[in-house]
């Protein structure tokens, strides 16, 4: 790609200037009880919802902080947190009343252009509220049910009380799940019925525009007996010198003979801190697809995870993660095989350059009863420099003899060979590098819609070229 | 949407059984970590100054064996240890035979000071500190510079024991090692191994524990140009841990490790290894095998990678055959720069449906199928390890009989 493309690839992805917006309501104090109150009275909530969240904030109160990996407790102060901001007074369902300076940031990221052309439902959160949503009206007519979590609490009451940080992700799962519980703002809510295939994705973009803020956006997916949808998230942050926290909570059930395919590109700038936990239950011939491209944000644990509780669920994973100077990852997949002739697939690549530091930790658990289960792992990092870092943790557990997994993994550079001899074919060394980058990351891009693949691969050469895609 | 079948879902719900919830919400990894090791690597070392114990041992190396008696069944040796219980008889050969030493107490090879501080240490775990409290002993075996030389070690124990071995060897010499151990038992070892430059040392291990725990740790210090290959080979009906700690702080050091972990009737195999890779062009190859029927194997493998020209490959297969068996493999890798190489690959599963459908339509039933093929996986961990005495007939048939028992 030449320099002229690069530059204004560069200028599209990562021109986000902070929004002037003026915010409507923003809760600034400390977490406690009353902030909690403020934010689900600011709502309208009903009691239990209030419960839900006062409960989860004495869990979060009670938690430690994780105590492997990363040193969180250095980095994130929860007193200077601002757990609130609320951009909007009202809810948009035209794309043609939002805002023109929003609208000049969804246009750069060509977002409006591709709900119109490959897209069944499109929204937009920014900071701690959905501004604007919007389905097919065919789909909506089928019972497809797309909505912000807002809405959806008011509206579905019975399907979000089943739901909610129940079975699937619990506020005791981990500090930031519990902190998550107690101060969900936003979010998506997609509900598919019976038999229903929604054949183009639905997907999400989520900004970050208010200093110090902590989004907690929550979405949870159901797809019926049947049923078939896709769901891509994508989000941006402007550049500031204060972190920003995103911890989101993802709640997928698939149900019987059911796929999900979830996409989720991440392109934060690296002053957001990314602690996300993202759970699917697959009930029986289920099937769920999770890609994530984890390109940008500063810190990163992500572990995406499948509990395959149905006879002949499968689950799939696949990953590309970059981490360049001052980026700090650790991503994996686990996954829980609880009944017979289950299947999953992990593939993750991940891409270490200038001091970043990029690591593996993922579990494969078969427990007993899991009869004919095969589960496979394949992670490959591919170190660019001397000072990158990469690490695998993989853990496996089996309980249950008649399964078998295998678990590879390897560390490499690009080889003097590759690059000698595309470079004897006319091509500069970063085209050569770029091309052969472009060739690790294959078996993931595949799996990415055309535009996103584009997308991604070009973030990806913008950080080769080192011009630092995402801030 | 329907209202009653929203309403059968959430009955649904409620019926969701504790045991799933379980594992619905897993431990944080950390916990993981610490539920899986059954001994965390052993405080112990901690209070061995290795570096004084390693001189200590140098300095009573003159005194050590004394008397000297004519040994034809060790010939092939430079020196053998046979332990029976606390009885310990110690053949050292040279061209015209063997020679045999009175018991050595560990207090001529450790410093009083440090046994004590090994017994002082309150250990939470009961059956080391019994260990520790009965009888202890020691041994060293050290090469010659410019030498090559071979010993061998037998052991049968059927009383609680723990050993103190150091082994050294010196500049451009060559060590072969061979450590044979039943153990009825609890069975405690520490050996401390120091490779000098260019020096080369073969040490193959087997160890059979039954009833008690064992517990073995190796400390491994590694200079340069020094050449290490390891061979394990543990089978346990009951607990049975090993912990090694490889620092490779030579240039151009390289360390081979070939095990093979079985573990009978309701037996615990846990197998801890981690790998410093300190100085450039070091090379590991780790190559684990893990067999059992009812038992349950762990194996945790570490390698801290940061070193330029440096390579670590890991590779593990691990065959479950009982409805009871379980394992835990943990092969984890840490990496910095681009100038190394590093990569693992483990198994973990049943024997193959195709291997079991071929042997089945020969007249096999599923039980001999398993055993032949079992027998196969065995022959081939031991046949690869190139070691006369674990490829011997009698540790061959002990593994495998103990598949149809």
């Amino acid at each position: 790609m030449d320099r002229e493309k690069l530059n204004k690839v560069k200028s599209e992805v990562t021109g986000i200037e902070p929004l002037s917006l003026s915010y409507e309501k923003k809760i600034e104090s400390s977490i406690g009880e009353d902030t909690v109150r403020k934010i689900s009275r600011e709502k309208g909530e009903p009691e239990w919802m209030l419960k839900k969240r006062l409960y989860s904030l004495k869990v979060f109160n009670s938690r430690p902080m994780p105590n492997w990996s990363f040193d969180l407790s250095s980095i994130i102060n929860f007193n200077e947190l601002i757990p609130y901001a609320k951009p909007f007074s009202e809810k948009l369902e035209e794309s043609s009343k939002i805002p023109q300076e929003v609208m000049k940031v969804l246009e750069k990221l060509n977002i409006p252009e591709a709900e119109r052309r490959y897209l069944s439902g499109s929204g937009t959160m920014i900071d701690s509220e959905v501004l604007y949503r919007r389905i097919k009206d065919e789909l909506r007519k089928k019972g497809v049910i797309f909505t912000d979590m807002d809405t959806a609490v008011r509206e579905y009451p019975e399907l979000v009380k089943k739901y909610f940080m129940t079975f699937i992700v619990s506020p005791h799962d981990n500090k930031f799940a519990a902190l998550h519980g107690a101060l969900w703002s936003g979010g998506s809510f997609v509900y598919v019925p019976k038999g229903v295939k929604v054949d183009l994705p639905l997907q999400v973009f989520f900004l970050i525009n208010y200093p110090k803020l902590g989004q907690f956006e929550h979405t949870i997916i159901i797809a019926d007996e049947g049923s078939e949808v896709e769901y891509i998230e994508g989000c941006s942050a402007p550049v500031y010198s204060a972190y920003n926290l995103h911890s989101a909570v993802v709640e997928v059930h698939v149900k019987k003979n059911a796929f999900v395919k979830y996409t989720t590109i991440q392109t934060w700038t690296k002053n957001v801190l990314n602690l996300n936990t993202k759970r699917a239950v697959v009930e029986e011939g289920g099937t769920l697809r999770w890609v994530s491209g984890n390109i940008g944000s500063g810190l990163t644990m992500y572990y995406p995870s499948a509990v395959l509780r149905g006879k002949g669920a499968r689950a799939e994973f696949l990953s590309v993660t970059f981490a360049g100077n001052g980026q700090k990852k650790e991503t994996g997949s686990k996954v829980f095989h609880l009944a017979p002739e289950t299947r999953s697939r992990i593939v993750s690549k991940s891409i270490v350059k200038a001091g970043g530091y990029a690591a593996y930790r993922g579990l494969v658990h078969i427990a007993k009863g899991a009869k004919d289960s095969i589960s496979s792992v394949k992670c490959d990092a591919l170190l660019l420099d001397d000072s990158s870092n990469s690490a695998t943790y993989p853990y496996i557990e089996s309980y249950e003899s008649n399964s078998e997994v295998t678990h590879e993994a390897t560390v490499s550079r690009i080889e003097e060979e590759k690059l000698f001899y595309l470079m004897s074919r006319g091509l500069s060394e970063t085209e050569a590098k770029a091309m052969i980058t472009r060739g690790f990351m294959e078996p993931i891009m595949v799996n990415l819609p055309l535009e996103y693949a584009l997308e991604l691969n070009r973030l990806i050469e913008l950080e080769l070229e080192g011009e630092g895609a995402v801030g | 949407m329907n209202k009653n079948s929203l309403k059968d879902e959430i009955e649904q719900l409620k019926e969701i059984k504790h045991e799933e919830s379980k594992h619905l919400h897993p431990p944080s990894w950390k916990q993981f970590d610490e539920s899986i090791s059954l001994f965390k690597y052993n405080e112990r070392w901690k209070y061995l100054d290795t570096e004084k114990i390693f001189l200590e041992s140098k300095r009573i190396r003159k005194v050590e064996f004394k008397e000297v008696v004519r040994q034809s069944q060790y010939k092939d040796y430079d020196g053998a240890i046979l332990l029976e219980n606390n009885l310990a008889k110690v053949y050292i050969c040279d061209s015209s035979g063997c020679s045999l030493s009175s018991t050595i107490s560990p207090d001529e090879i450790f410093p009083n000071k440090i046994i004590k501080a090994l017994q002082s240490e309150s250990s939470k775990d009961q059956m080391e500190a019994n260990s520790l409290a009965s009888s202890s002993w020691g041994s060293l075996i050290s090469s010659k510079s410019n030498k090559k030389s071979r010993f061998f070690y037998s052991g049968i124990t059927t009383i609680p024991i723990s050993l103190f071995n150091v082994i050294h060897v010196d500049k451009n010499s060559f060590l072969d090692v061979n450590m044979k151990h039943y153990s009825k038992d609890v069975f405690h070892e520490f050996t401390y191994i120091q490779l000098e430059k260019n020096s080369s040392l073969t040490l193959n291990v087997f160890l059979s524990s039954s009833n008690y725990s064992s517990i073995i740790n190796f400390k491994i210090k590694m200079e340069e140009s020094s050449l290490l290959n390891l061979n394990l080979v543990q089978s346990s009906s009951s607990t049975c841990s090993s912990n090694i700690e490889v620092q490779m702080t030579g240039k151009h050091s390289e360390f081979n490790f070939k095990s093979l972990f079985q573990s009978r009737a309701n037996g615990i195999v846990d197998n801890n290894l981690s790998i410093y890779h300190l100085e450039e062009d070091t090379k590991s190859n780790i190559e684990s095998y893990g067999i059992t029927k009812s038992g349950t194997i762990i194996i945790k493998d570490w390698s801290n990678i940061v070193f330029n020209s440096s390579s670590t490959f890991i590779k593990g297969k691990v065959i479950l055959l009982g409805e009871e068996s379980k394992a835990y493999v943990i092969p984890n890798l840490k990496t910095k720069g681009n100038k190394i190489s590093a990569s693992h690959g483990i198994s973990l599963g049943r024997i193959t449906q195709n291997e079991l459908f071929y042997l089945m339509s020969r007249g096999l039933s599923e039980d001999e199928a398993n055993i032949l093929v079992s027998t196969g996986f065995i022959e081939h961990a031991l046949d690869s390890m190139s070691s006369e005495m674990l490829k011997n007939k009698e540790i061959k048939s002990y593994l495998i009989s103990s598949l149809k028992g």
